[in-house]
């Protein structure tokens, strides 16, 4: 039996396990931890499953073509090898270096919620555990979570290439090690990040870190405007392609890791074994030195930065009354006071929650940065009827971002009541009216954004006043009709153990929402929308380059293109209303 | 044994624990008590290395735990108050890892899970994963993976809340057992009458300052009358504490009662808080607030 004698006479201690025991303990939970959760989501989760098989499947492959598409393009359209070379390397160039870029953020983001803010942590760290080996599980966790995503993301572009330009068997054998071996670098430069940003941002007062994240955003947007800036009459000449690629030549310097695995991954797929191997080589070393380097660096310092954040405690939070809490408590006729408090206690705890807004938030911008930005496109130039299509597509974006919404925030509400329900449940509310705030509420969240979306896309793009109308009322259809399923199946399927609401998104209910929310849309959008941009085409000879004169249609098109809508409408408070009725039959019965 | 030598903590311009003198020896049950947001989970977060004190050390078996936190932990065993387990482990897998952290060689570690699991009643459940497990169950199983190394040291948060009168027996008879063995027990608690019955000494935390260490009958002397009950003292003395610490300083009266996670306010700097001011001066002084009160 092994034991020691510890500094103080009497006590009697273990030795701790060596670095390699201890590295054993974590590798063994963590596959006990992973193989029970594939057990269970291979028992409870089934349909979860095949949806995120179908669906990622649906999307890889349609990435896949696109690439295969585009490279098929360059290898036509431009005879010069050399040239088509060129561009592949800039286009990997860019791919990967975005990507890097968006990993060390990513990861940085993982590693300060995994070091600092889980419990998981903070159990650990009262354990006799090396700091060293708590900071490597973490690491290895955010590499795992980030190469899934990396790879998925990578290999439709990769092996799209590797088709076109027929690659070299050796390709295909170091894709993945590539990919992985890569995927560690903007990790660990993240780590290094998140140590840097813990050490020293509690100390900063929040307006110089405020005024950091503004500058850094107007830098981006300065950035990416730069690049994609083009004068009108240079588009698809020699001269625009060499500004182009004259504008991304940053992504072509040779200390990055994108250029390194670029250019390793082309060599490769030329056939090149020492370049190809060599480049892998030069990742991996770079990758374990990072590695190395990282958890000597939070070996030092991780705890002295633990105990500067959890020294800097938590500051008190006022809870300040907004306008809509007023206007709502206060100036809403003829809605009961108990569904007005209940609506503003919804509000006023959604406000409360960065979590819940800020990921919406950050959809909203990036939808309102592209529509903005629309017209730089020109497709005038090329297909004016093209604007109706993209047009059409954008309202789907919005609808599908509303339904992922809905599904993650709206379909939750009435299980997050949780333990909590009995108040609601003594109080003199019936229980459909609880359900009916939270469908106000979910309205009052949806309608604003997405319409004014909406609206904003169809400006930028100059579609007609039938196309706003329709896109209006589509969008309105898709705001009551959503937010009605998520509500109604939430209602359906509560589930109050949970307290998270992405975990009870991501459950069966969660799931059968979405999928639900999607053939909605589809429907929707093919009765309320999709009419009017026909209508248009057919009656427009000319707008489409393969439509010359005015086109006649058969009956039951005339119908659809006439009563579309109409069926939009009549589907739309079909599907909502029964979905919501079994909802608050459900509900009304459920006992807790 | 824990000695805490002058441990004061802030959190940003507030202070949490202020210049606390401690110290328990082997074989001795320290019962904490204080009044919500008293420093109480504070002290015990220095205890364990989870918060490294500002001023002044806090040391096990020799060890400082804010400096050396890895000989600290591995003398120590630990159940919080909001106790974490890994849900997708059972309880078994749980121990296993826990074990493991700690050296146990395979052998030994078999035997002390078999040991806990006959001593803690889990044989029902042990294997189940804990995601499933009540509150009880949970309390358990940290109790089990606390004490399986055999700790000098073993602190305990709230350690009876929840538990039903059964599991509350067990946990009262293993904390006596552990210190009957020799372990310093350092247990924080609300429940006064857990505190009567099986603690050897007893420390009352108030707004960050210890004012009172000592015995049950210690405690009892401070009262001229001998029939008061231990939580009616306790209210007293906190009471009493604060109107002392209010009249000294005005601006003790309009502090909010700090939390774990937004300690108190306390400007005091002068405030002698040593164990032994806190049997003689701080005595003293209570004493005579309590005989004031009980003339008029």
């Amino acid at each position: 039996m092994t034991m020691t004698t510890g500094n103080v006479e009497g006590i009697c201690i273990w030795d701790l396990p060596s670095q390699q025991a201890e590295a054993r303990a974590f590798r063994q939970v963590w596959l006990r931890m992973a193989r029970t959760v594939v057990k269970q989501a291979l028992v409870t989760a089934w349909l979860r499953i095949w949806l995120i098989i179908l669906l990622g499947g649906g999307l890889w492959l349609g990435l896949f073509w696109v690439f295969a598409e585009g490279f098929q393009f360059l290898e036509t359209a431009i005879p010069y090898s050399d040239l088509v070379e060129q561009i592949i390397r800039y286009v990997f160039g860019t791919f990967f270096m975005a990507l890097m870029v968006m990993l060390i953020v990513s990861a940085a983001i993982l590693l300060y919620g995994g070091l600092f803010r889980s419990p998981d942590t903070l159990f650990l760290l009262t354990q006799p555990v090396r700091i060293e080996r708590l900071f490597a599980s973490r690491l290895f966790d955010t590499v795992i979570l980030s190469s899934w995503a990396f790879i998925i993301l990578s290999s439709p572009l990769l092996l799209g290439f590797a088709l076109v330009q027929e690659a070299h068997v050796l390709f295909y054998v170091l894709m993945v090690p590539y990919l992985i071996a890569f995927v560690y670098i903007p990790c660990c430069l993240g780590a290094l990040f998140c140590l840097i940003v813990a050490q020293h941002v509690p100390r900063l007062k929040s307006f110089l870190v405020v005024t950091a994240i503004i500058c850094l955003v107007v830098f981006a947007v300065i950035l990416l405007n730069w690049i994609s800036w083009l004068p009108r009459n240079d588009a698809l000449t020699v001269e625009w392609l060499q500004n182009m690629l004259n504008r991304l030549s940053v992504t072509q310097f040779r200390l990055l890791p994108s250029w390194w695995l670029t250019t390793g991954l082309m060599s490769a797929a030329r056939g090149n074994i020492v370049d190809g191997v060599m480049f892998l080589v030069v990742i991996l070393a770079n990758a374990m030195g990072l590695h190395a380097l990282c958890v000597v660096v939070a070996g030092k310092y991780y705890r002295t930065v633990f105990f500067r954040l959890a020294d800097s405690g938590r500051k008190k939070r006022n809870a300040h009354t907004g306008l809509v809490d007023h206007l709502l408590l206060h100036r809403v006729p003829r809605v009961a006071p108990a569904i007005r408090q209940l609506i503003v206690k919804d509000i006023r705890l959604f406000r409360r929650d960065p979590v819940q807004w800020s990921q919406l938030l950050i959809f909203i911008g990036l939808l309102i940065f592209y529509f903005v930005n629309i017209r730089r496109m020109y497709y005038e130039q090329f297909y004016f009827a093209w604007m109706n299509l993209i047009s059409f597509l954008n309202v789907a974006v919005v609808a599908l971002l509303l339904s992922t919404f809905t599904t993650r925030f709206i379909y939750p509400l009435i299980s997050l009541e949780g333990p909590r329900f009995w108040i609601l449940g003594l109080m003199p509310i019936s229980r459909p009216a609880i359900v009916w705030s939270k469908v106000a509420f979910a309205l009052c969240l949806c309608l604003i954004p997405c319409c004014g979306l909406v609206f904003l896309s169809d400006l930028m793009l100059g579609v007609d006043a039938l196309v706003h109308l329709a896109h209006q009322a589509t969008t309105v259809m898709c705001c009551v009709g959503l937010t009605a399923i998520a509500v109604g199946l939430g209602a359906w399927y509560p589930n109050f153990r949970a307290v998270s609401a992405a975990r009870i998104a991501s459950g069966f209910g969660g799931t059968l929402n979405l999928v639900i929310s999607t053939a909605f849309i589809i429907v929707v959008l093919g009765l309320g929308s999709l009419p009017a941009h026909v209508r248009i085409v057919a009656e427009s000879p000319g707008l489409l380059p393969t439509v010359t004169a005015r086109v006649e249609f058969n009956p039951l098109v005339v119908a659809w293109l006439n009563y579309g809508p109409l069926g939009a409408v009549v589907f739309t408070i079909v599907i909502g209303g029964i979905t919501l009725w079994v909802g608050l039959q459900h509900f009304r019965r459920l006992e807790f | 044994m824990i000695v805490f030598s002058d441990v004061t903590k802030r959190f940003g311009p507030k202070t949490a624990v202020e210049h606390l003198n401690l110290s328990i020896p082997r074989g001795e049950l320290f019962a904490f008590l204080g009044p919500n947001g008293a420093g109480k989970t504070t002290t015990i977060r220095m205890l364990v290395g989870l918060l490294r004190p500002n001023e002044g050390t806090v040391a096990i078996c020799g060890f400082n735990t804010a400096t050396q936190p890895r000989e600290a932990a591995r003398l120590i065993g630990y159940v919080p108050d909001q106790p974490y387990l890994y849900d997708k482990l059972s309880g078994r897998e749980f121990l296993e890892f826990v074990g493991q952290l700690r050296g146990l060689p395979l052998p030994v570690l078999k035997d002390r899970i078999d040991r806990e699991i006959e001593r803690f009643g889990m044989s029902e459940f042990v294997d189940d994963l804990t995601e499933t497990y009540s509150h009880g169950m949970r309390q358990r199983l940290v109790f089990a993976s606390a004490v399986l190394h055999d700790p000098s040291v073993l602190i305990v948060d709230e350690p009876m809340v929840g538990l039903d009168p059964k599991s509350a027996k067990l946990v009262k008879d293993l904390l006596k057992s552990k210190a009957a063995e020799g372990a310093s027990v350092f247990m924080s608690t609300h429940t006064l009458s857990i505190a009567e019955e099986i603690a050897d000494r007893i420390g009352i935390i108030h707004k960050g300052r210890l004012i009172f260490a000592g015995s049950v009958e210690e405690l009892r002397a401070l009262r001229a009358s001998d029939h008061a009950s231990l939580e009616e003292i306790f209210l007293e003395l906190t009471d009493e504490a604060a109107t002392e610490l209010s009249q000294s300083d005005p601006a003790w009266a309009s502090k909010d009662p700090p939390s774990h996670s937004d300690p108190v306010e306390q400007p005091h700097s002068d405030w002698k808080n040593s164990e032994i001011l806190a049997k003689t001066e701080t005595k003293e002084v209570l004493g005579r607030a309590v005989e004031e009160r009980s003339n008029t």
